[in-house]
């Protein structure tokens, strides 16, 4: 069935198209500065990047980099050459495909994109917020590249949907920055330039509201302007680049085409039957299965991963306040079960979510765990039908494309069943 | 210690835990399972309550795959399995802790489907050198206190926390004893007795292993003072890294080939019993500093401490080999050993990789494996 995918289309947004030149630049650009002799810092999910930009350390991101390389199809090679060195096949797929690339020996290894990451780091950011296996993987680096590692220590956020942490919570992962902070200056000989962070901040929180407003206007419309398979790769200068220009400029010319598109009603594929919710990470190596399912009526609006791991509103007016309190409350992963359910409940009615896809993901604990219950709940409480698939993020081996596309292809079957059954009832 | 002797069997070891808890609770008293070393245990035994550490099972599991996927922890699994199937209904309370990211999932399933009794989740800490990071721990602490105090309706005491200090640093004393014991005179306690000492401490009323301890540790001075100690073939010494280890049958296979484990980095093991409270000052500071510093665990950064611990134990110069007991899909762990293992290789001490899942299949395999490894350290010796 492989050879039935859906042939990759035109984008349904011309500002799409922009995303692969950021990309190219931002390449270009930490290359550039690593070879210049500027310093150059390894940067996990959800750690404050904008303090590196206000100290003009440029952050590179492995796992970032470590989709890349799914999406290019050459993960293989690296995740073996990892399990090779004996890190165990059950770990994190973006770290072993990190680590094939840092213990590589030997010939065969891929081409890699972008001329690889820029090596070695200087200093190595990283917080356990989304997952522990963050904090492992980077003092795995620390020991290959003895460079200084800054740890965020954040606890976990607790309440319901509207729930803020609390202000002990909110005091402590400040305090935390003001070490980092303290930390950054040690490592950099600088003094820190308060304004210049403000600035980050300001920056990142126009384009944290932007991808919000972004988000909404593709959810709320029916039929939606643009669906997953796009938006995955629009995704990249939030992750690396908040605190910057760029994704403010870029998010703010996605927004307009989106306010016109969903005006006139410009949808993603021409005849929007079912609107589904993605959750977890895309599987890089096979992002198609998020546009297969175009060609039954069904389309991917929304997606947890998109919306709640990267960005985030700031309140400026209480900056370290109100950084700390988005460090903390706008991350899926650092949310209990019962906040996520609230989450996904408003969001499905907001957007129209006829049917859920969960990636049960083995790479992924901290995110697949606990969506047994997610889908009872969905299902119970909401009458929402789910399913679950099996695969992993970046590591395509024991990954079964049809299996997949055949559960899904029953899923929209079911979702078709049911909105029959309804307009019967 | 159960005198089951050879062929060391964890259900039945299970099925006494379960009777002492039952006796406990006769008598009044209150029972809190939980998942890890960093539990402030004195604080629930001062409040009268039996803590007991989960050590999951072997046996199937049968109600937990509804719930969680494979790819977590035996440990986790289990635990959950025995919680669905109403083994654990004895129990007044569980205390989950925010260590690794599938323990804190674990809660959340747990909280959805068994939400009774005194269920908490302990989120300490990751940084636990850095004084911020420090002064959350102790207002963790504290709140652990108020909430163990106002769910089982009594005020704890300073004086009871003293108590309780002493009950534990004395527990702690007495598994160290024996620990500097097995390691002086290799063999006159064998490996398989000393770690079912230390499940049972994880297990059992802290009195009762206490006094169990007393008695083996006279027994062996007196094997000692008259003589009885086996002097057979020099056997060889061994480090044993990991996690936690119920499955006793790799010591017997160890020990079969004339192996012996002198030393370890467990968490039913050194983790666990190496750090006493000061037993000065006020208790819940002292409680709280113990748990700050004491041999941390992998899910705690940096992680330099437990590798330390394990080469200045190499370093003693009595180890021979390490093998690594290695719980599958505990990423901790598992992210540390490839560059662990090459360190300790860098100082010349061979090491195995065993992976396990509460347990070793494939029996046979792994006692070839186990021969193989202390065949070459003796061809080497």
């Amino acid at each position: 069935m492989g050879n039935q995918s859906s042939p990759k289309k035109g984008r349904a947004l011309k500002t799409s198209y922009e995303a692969s030149t950021i990309l190219r630049n931002y390449w270009e650009t930490i290359h550039a500065a690593k070879k210049a002799g500027k310093p150059i810092g390894y940067c996990s999910g959800n750690a404050p990047v904008e303090l590196m930009y206000a100290f003009d350390i440029l952050p590179a991101y492995p796992e970032n980099y470590a989709a890349v390389v799914a999406s290019a199809k050459i993960a293989l090679p690296l995740v073996q050459m990892a399990e090779s060195k004996e890190f165990s096949h059950d770990l994190c797929s973006y770290a072993k495909i990190n680590l094939g690339e840092v213990f590589w020996e030997g010939k065969g290894k891929p081409e890699m994109p972008f001329g690889g990451l820029p090596t070695p780091p200087d200093i190595l950011l990283t917080t356990k917020i989304p997952c522990i296996t963050q904090v492992k993987w980077w003092e795995v680096l620390r020991d290959v590249y003895h460079c200084p590692m800054i740890l965020l220590d954040a606890p976990m956020l607790e309440g319901t949907v509207d729930n803020q942490p609390s202000e002990d919570q909110v005091d402590f992962v400040v305090d935390q920055l003001k070490l980092i902070i303290a930390q950054l200056e040690d490592f950099t000989h600088t003094k820190f330039n308060e304004e210049k962070f403000f600035h980050c901040l300001s920056l990142s929180d126009q384009a944290g509201g932007l991808w919000h407003d972004i988000i909404d206007l593709r959810g709320e419309a029916v039929p939606t302007p643009v669906g997953s398979r796009e938006m995955c790769g629009n995704v990249f200068s939030l992750v690396a680049m908040l605190g910057t220009e760029t994704p403010v400029k870029f998010y703010q010319k996605m927004k307009e085409e989106l306010q016109y598109k969903t005006w006139k009603k410009i949808g993603a594929i021409p005849n929007e039957k079912y609107r589904l919710l993605y959750e977890n990470i895309p599987l890089w190596y096979n992002l198609e299965m998020l546009s297969d399912v175009e060609n039954k009526g069904a389309v991917f609006v929304f997606e947890t991963y998109l919306r709640y791991v990267w960005g985030g509103r700031i309140d400026l007016t209480d900056p370290y306040r109100g950084y700390a309190k988005k460090i903390l409350s706008d991350v899926f992963l650092n949310m209990n079960l019962q906040l996520r359910y609230d989450i996904m409940a408003r969001d499905i009615k907001n957007y129209h979510i006829d049917g859920v896809v969960f990636h049960s993901n083995r790479s992924c604990k901290r995110y697949s765990l606990g969506y047994y219950e997610l889908k009872e709940m969905l299902l119970e409480r909401l009458g929402i039908p789910s399913v679950v698939i099996e695969a992993d993020h970046s590591d395509p081996s024991g990954y079964s494309e049809g299996n997949t596309k055949m559960k899904l292809d029953a899923f929209i079957e079911l979702l078709e069943e049911r909105r029959n059954a309804g307009s019967r009832g | 210690m159960l005198n089951m002797g050879k062929g060391f069997d964890f259900r039945e070891f299970k099925d006494k835990q379960e009777k002492l808890a039952l006796e406990w609770k006769s008598n009044g008293g209150k029972v809190v399972g939980h998942y890890c070393n960093y539990v402030p245990e004195e604080i629930l035994h001062a409040a009268g309550i039996l803590s007991i550490r989960l050590l999951g099972s072997t046996d199937n599991i049968t109600h937990a795959d509804a719930h969680i996927q494979s790819f977590v922890c035996k440990l986790i699994r289990a635990g959950l399995d025995m919680g669905l199937k109403g083994e654990l209904d004895y129990m007044d309370g569980m205390v989950i802790p925010n260590t690794c990211d599938g323990m804190r999932l674990l809660f959340e399933i747990w909280k959805k489907n068994m939400d009774k009794g005194f269920l908490r989740l302990l989120d300490l800490p990751i940084l636990i050198r850095q004084e911020l990071s420090q002064d959350r721990m102790r207002n963790d602490f504290g709140l652990f206190k108020r909430q163990v105090e106002e769910y089982f309706g009594r005020l704890i005491l300073d004086e009871e926390l003293a108590n309780s200090i002493h009950v534990y640093n004395e527990n702690r004393t007495l598994l160290k004893e024996l620990y500097n014991l097995r390691r002086k005179e290799a063999g006159v306690i064998s490996s398989v007795e000393a770690y079912e000492a230390v499940l049972a401490s994880l297990t059992w009323p802290k009195e009762l292993s206490s006094e169990l301890l007393k008695n083996m540790i006279a027994e062996a001075h007196k094997k000692i003072a008259e003589g009885k100690v086996e002097k057979g073939q020099p056997k060889v010494r061994l480090h044993l890294s990991g996690s936690v280890l119920t499955d006793l049958r790799i010591l017997e296979i160890i020990e079969e080939f004339g192996g012996v484990v002198i030393s370890d980095d467990l968490c039913t093991g050194t983790r666990y019993y190496w750090d006493n409270v000061e037993e000065t000052g006020d208790p819940m500071k002292a409680i709280t500093n113990r748990y700050i510093e004491k041999l941390p665990c992998p899910c705690k950064s940096p992680n330099d401490e437990r590798h330390d611990f394990i080469f200045d134990s190499i370093r003693q110069g009595d180890v021979h080999g390490v093998i690594f007991v290695m719980e599958k899909y505990c990423d901790p762990h598992l992210f540390d050993y490839p560059l662990l293992r090459k360190q300790i290789m860098d100082m010349n001490i061979p090491t195995l990789g065993i992976e396990s899942e509460l347990g070793v299949s494939g029996q046979e395999q792994l006692r070839t494996r186990i021969q193989t490894f202390i065949n070459v350290i003796q061809g080497g010796q």
